[in-house]
């Protein structure tokens, strides 16, 4: 590797998770240089270098980028990927770079207007992915990845979906990420908990989870809490409807059953979980401030132990690993404990990977997106990745006895992803009990147009929540009442938008009466309707 | 708005003076020539900019995709019957009212003290109060959060020991003492900036004035009411008008503190212009909606400033005419 | 001459200018009295001030867990040195330090050359359309900004600057000096009017009498806008970013700073230590700048 930056080799980055957006591009340059001791076993399992697949790369010098949003794929990309890349193909350098999703919203559709954007980028938030195939923001992998039939071929069924990663027969993105992790888990300070005489391990009841923040709350005499929150309205949405979809009132994000294709803000299981809310508040349970606590903070403090539980997800785990701190982890309570619904989610997760359409280096796209879909590089990056997440491919970990897992495993625990772990090996079960939900845009590809110009209603459920919280909405009832109506309002407006463009949507395309929350939902359900 | 006239009437006439526009215009020559590196500069990064906001605002856009549609005035009508943009105008003209008169005396003040000739080790107070404004958002964000937080911060714990308060109050997290907060953090980060305007102001007062006011037996009050405060008014005018346009466009501090929550209670004007354009978490971005709220908000923030600056003059030349 | 120093009313005739700057009568003791309480006053609020950036500070050197755990404890239990070439490594200081100097430099040449040359010429000369620049100057302060990233983003590109550090720096140049221009016009504007007639008897021209005449006179103006041109571009993040996705190797110190920002967590030592370095250079700036505020036009002038 021709960096001249070499001195940062030098540093173990392993230890280094919380930066996760710290890799500024061309920041791993100078891994190549950092020659971790190769095991014997490296060529047979692939770890020692990235295979080739058979795209034509270019002969000279050209430098790659890819942004994502960071986190543990920056570990995989900074510690495993890049440097075995660059010895397989010194003369591309590839140039990765994170920034959290909110700076990818700012950034991407920039780079697209003047042409500098990164060769491969996750989708802003802000835009569907439907709508940047139609501004020809992507190019299709079809005629990229090299046997691109084979390679996709190889993949799980159900995994390719028109809507959802194929627009008109085109294939954008790889599904390498599961959405099926349980982002809302109770994770709780062992010690604290111990105190209090429960175990959250098993689902909890919606009384025993209030008497466990009430002692939590008493033997902290002031120092210790029963609940924090990051109290941000988007992750109060996610909380409450996950309890309601868990208390058996099935919901997506946007607060929509998804088997009549109705609202449900005011069902009585909804109303539970804000009385809920609202007994713990009365109670005294919440870390004081817990509104003005941004999740970061509320994360990063959690090991102080001045909390004893908290809903958040696998993503905490690495980092309060590194800390001397006893934590376990457990489902989110139903309202008599136990036999809760399991969590709906979609397909295919994650912030998914496209290629820009007018990329210099089309073939190196190629090459990197055919190995990351390949079974050899799909366990590298989940073993580095998928803190409990279930993998697109499930049982790609599973077999522990084959040397190229066992690499993996090692590697990835290495860098700090310890998949055998306690906790981990919790979220990972967890991740499982998840299930997938329908989704519109798989079933009718145009409902992306409805979504793209739907302006749902302020102040949205979340902010209601908080509101709440502060003693700024007195009757809930009339308010989510509201809310409901707005929420109609809204999605019947976008849609009556679409419709006039010529757009062939309906309400209709929002309800799956075969929808079964504890099952799947595939391709052959949705082939039913 | 200020009455800039007042601010910097010129001094010189230009030479050469004839009667007609072109000569008078022929004459300044040197003066436009002189403009011509700033203005050009402005106009490409500072107006231009302001005036492709206009036209997004007349666009139904989220700023991203490539469908434009000219729609007029929608946008316009539609901010005006928006509860949130009013609701957030006023916060915006609430936080100003609370900051900048806070923040100007309190500079003024600083910047006083600090300008005495014979205060040793000025350089390291001046320093100390401007280190604020280097701090970065994202830190202060953390920080304040801890020395606010009614969870063992130590502001809370002075203001219990103290007995000023019987309980912890969550400065940040309740709605009714959120914005005054943020407005107090806002004037310790950007006192520094204020209180060097004020040396600036400082300098151009004549020494001789004070000797002469000295000699004639003067007291320090009586020396800044008649000589200090008369000699920077007119400065102090644009750097209450800096300290009141930068107040209404506070952005990466509320960011960073409360995000505008909790329940709305700090989402200002910029705030709620930025949550349209990019960060909704539940809306398609509207760039064309959002200029249009931000084109309303600075057009009704100039006419305000306007018709008072008008006020000021005209107080001013009645009180002359006296 | 002397008479018409400014336009301030209410002012006692002003003396002449030659005399001696004289400073503020100091009584015996009571005033030494007075300035020690005052110095201790000062320091006691100042450094109350101050507690963030030194908590900044002391964070740079503390374990990330430990932040929120000694929360307000300034002192680390061990200092984390390696927090330092953590951050000299991730946020690449060695490589954008000189990035962010040469935009820096060159913006602030502009800004105060260019914002001197009009406030100048608004301060002091009556000439047609004066009052239209003032109305025009002062309405792009007052919209708001925020979302003008996109027409900005749109010129440099249709400039051909689209991936270079010259389009950075133009742009920054160009955003946002009236208050530079403000402050310079108000300040010029109170100058006495003597200064240039001398000046013309001499025989120096427009040019040279604000260049070698005026621009010194207004030291404090200038070391202002030094130090605010020096804050603004030194952090300035999203226009440096976006103009360098392609060239990572032009990228700055802000760049940098911020990297350390996750989606659920942040390393704050890392980023506390970055922005530690990275201001550094500022604040001494601010330290050799700062002795300019005080020194007023009446000094300027012994000379």
């Amino acid at each position: 590797m021709d960096n001249p930056r070499t001195p940062r080799s030098q540093m173990s980055r392993r230890s280094f998770l919380w930066t996760s957006g710290a890799l500024a591009a061309a920041s791993g340059l100078g891994l190549a240089g950092c020659s971790r001791p190769e095991t014997p076993s490296d060529n047979a399992t692939g770890a020692l270098a990235i295979p080739s697949q058979g795209a034509s790369l270019p002969e000279g010098d050209v430098t790659f980028r890819w942004i994502d949003t960071g986190g543990l794929r920056a570990v995989y990309w900074e510690e495993f990927f890049q440097p075995r890349w660059s010895k397989a193909h010194p003369n591309i350098t590839f140039n990765y770079e994170a920034q959290p999703p909110r700076r990818i919203a700012e950034v991407v559709p920039l780079g697209i207007r003047n042409g500098t954007v990164h060769d491969v980028f996750v989708m802003p938030n802000t835009i569907t992915a439907a709508q940047a195939v139609a501004e020809g923001w992507v190019r299709p992998l079809d005629d990229l990845i090299p046997n691109f039939d084979e390679w996709k071929g190889a993949f799980p069924e159900g995994l390719f979906l028109e809507g959802l990663n194929m627009f008109d027969g085109k294939t954008y993105t790889l599904p390498i990420e599961s959405a099926a992790n349980y982002g809302t888990a109770l994770y709780f300070n062992s010690r604290l908990m111990e105190g209090a005489g429960y175990d959250p391990t098993e689902q909890l009841s919606y009384d025993d989870y209030r008497d466990a923040a009430r002692k939590i709350t008493e033997q902290g005499n002031g120092q210790a809490y029963g609940v924090t929150l990051g109290a941000e309205p988007r992750i109060l949405n996610r909380q409450i409807v996950n309890m309601a979809t868990i208390a058996g009132q099935p919901m997506d994000e946007e607060g929509m059953d998804l088997r009549t294709g109705e609202f449900v803000f005011t069902s009585d299981e909804v109303m539970e979980v804000i009385e809920l809310y609202q007994a713990l508040n009365a109670d005294g349970s919440f870390f004081p401030g817990v509104v003005s606590l941004s999740q970061q903070e509320a994360y990063a403090s959690f090991p102080q132990g001045n909390a004893g539980m908290v809903f958040t997800g696998q993503w905490v785990v690495p980092e309060w690993q590194k800390v001397d701190f006893e934590f376990g982890l457990g489902p989110m309570p139903s309202p008599s404990g136990g036999s809760g619904n399991p969590l709906g989610q979609p397909p295919v997760g994650g912030p998914s990977p496209f290629v820009y359409a007018d990329t210099p280096n089309p073939e190196v796209a190629g090459e990197i997106m055919s190995y990351l879909g390949s079974p050899e590089g799909v366990r590298f990056w989940v073993a580095f990745t998928a803190v409990g997440e279930q993998p697109t491919w499930p049982d790609i970990l599973a077999d522990r006895d084959d040397p190229q897992v066992q690499r993996a495993i090692e590697l990835a625990a290495e860098a700090g992803v310890d998949q055998e772990s306690p906790e981990v090996q919790a979220a990972v079960a967890l991740g499982e009990t998840t299930r997938v939900a329908p989704q519109p845009a798989i079933r009718n590809p145009e409902i992306a147009a409805v979504s793209a110009v739907l302006q749902s209603p302020t102040p949205s459920f979340g902010e209601i929540m908080q509101a709440m919280l502060v003693g700024e909405v007195g009757d809930m009832r009339s308010a989510l009442r509201d809310l409901q109506d707005k929420s109609d309002r809204a999605l019947d407006e976008a849609i009556a938008t679409v419709q006039q463009r010529g757009g062939n949507v309906s309400r209709d395309d929002y309800a799956f009466p075969n929808y079964d929350p504890t099952e799947d939902y595939g391709p052959d359900q949705y082939a039913e309707l | 708005m200020a009455d800039t006239q007042a601010v910097a009437r010129p001094v010189l006439a230009v030479s050469g003076v004839r009667g007609t526009l072109r000569g008078r215009i022929w004459a300044a020559r040197y003066c436009y020539l002189f403009m011509l590196p700033a203005l050009v500069l402005g106009a490409m990064f500072t107006a231009y900019p302001i005036v492709a906001s206009y036209y997004y605002s007349a666009l139904d856009w989220s700023g991203i995709t490539s469908d434009k549609t000219f729609v007029g005035l929608a946008n316009y009508s539609r901010a005006i019957s928006d509860p949130l943009f009013w609701a957030s105008f006023g916060r915006s003209v609430t936080f100003t009212v609370i900051a900048v008169p806070t923040l100007a005396v309190l500079s003024f003040v600083i910047a006083l003290t600090l300008n005495a000739k014979a205060l040793r080790m000025r350089a390291i107070f001046r320093t100390l109060f401007f280190l604020p404004v280097v701090t970065t958002s994202a830190i202060v964000g953390v920080v304040m959060s801890l020395l606010l937080s009614p969870f063992n911060g130590p502001i809370n714990a002075m203001l219990l020991e103290t007995r000023v308060i019987s309980a912890p109050i969550d400065f940040l997290g309740n709605p009714d003492t959120a914005l005054w907060t943020l407005a107090m953090v806002y004037v310790w980060k950007s006192l520094g900036t204020s209180m060097i305007y004020w040396l600036v102001a400082l300098q151009t007062v004549p020494g001789e004035l004070y000797e002469a006011a000295r000699t004639d037996g003067a007291n320090t009050w009586q020396v800044h009411r008649y000589i200090t405060l008369p000699a920077i008014l007119p400065f102090g005018i644009i750097i209450v008008l800096i300290d009141t346009v930068q107040s209404l466009q506070v952005f990466a501090l509320v960011q960073s503190m409360t995000a505008g929550g909790p329940a709305f209670a700090t989402t200002l004007v910029e705030v709620y212009i930025y949550r349209l354009a990019f960060a909704s978490e539940t809306a398609a971005p509207q760039l064309g909606y959002a200029s249009a709220v931000g084109v309303i908000f600075g057009i009704t923030v100039a006419v305000v400033g306007a018709l008072q600056a008008w006020g000021v003059r005209k107080a001013h030349r009645a009180r002359q005419g006296l | 001459m002397a008479g018409d120093t400014t336009t301030v009313s209410g002012a006692p005739a002003p003396a002449r200018l030659e005399r001696r700057r004289p400073t503020l009568p100091r009584g015996k003791g009571r005033t030494i009295l007075t300035e020690v309480l005052l110095s201790i006053l000062l320091l006691a609020l100042g450094t109350a001030w101050v507690y963030p950036f030194l908590w900044m500070v002391s964070a740079s050197l503390k374990e990330n867990a430990d932040i929120f755990g000694d929360r307000l404890d300034l002192i680390p239990d061990a200092p984390q040195w390696e927090n330092y070439a953590r951050a000299w490594y991730e946020a690449e200081i060695g490589q954008t330090f000189f990035n962010t100097l040469f935009i820096s430099v060159s913006v602030i040449a502009i800004v105060v050359v260019s914002t001197g040359m009009l406030g100048y010429v608004l301060g002091r000369y009556a000439f047609p359309g004066r009052k239209a620049v003032f109305v025009g100057l002062v309405a792009t302060l007052i919209v708001p900004e925020g979302y003008t990233i996109i027409p900005i983003f749109d010129m440099v590109n249709q400039l051909g600057l689209g991936s270079s550090l010259f389009g950075i720096i133009l742009a920054e140049a160009g955003a946002a000096n009236i208050i530079s221009i403000l402050l310079f016009a108000g300040y010029f504007g109170q100058l006495p009017k003597d200064f240039e007639e001398a000046a013309r008897i001499d025989g120096a021209g427009f040019f040279r009498i604000f260049w070698q005449v005026m621009l010194p006179l207004a030291k404090p103006v200038v070391a202002t806008v030094i130090i605010m041109t020096l804050l603004r571009t030194w952090n300035s993040f999203l226009l440096p970013l976006v103009l360098t996705l392609a060239q990572p190797e032009l990228r700055t110190l802000a760049v940098g700073v911020y990297s350390f920002q996750g989606e659920h967590f942040t390393d704050w030592s890392g980023m506390a230590a970055a922005s530690s370095i990275s201001l550094l250079p500022i604040i001494v700036v601010f330290l050799f700048m700062q002795r300019y505020f005080i020194e007023g036009i009446s000094g300027a002038i012994r000379g």
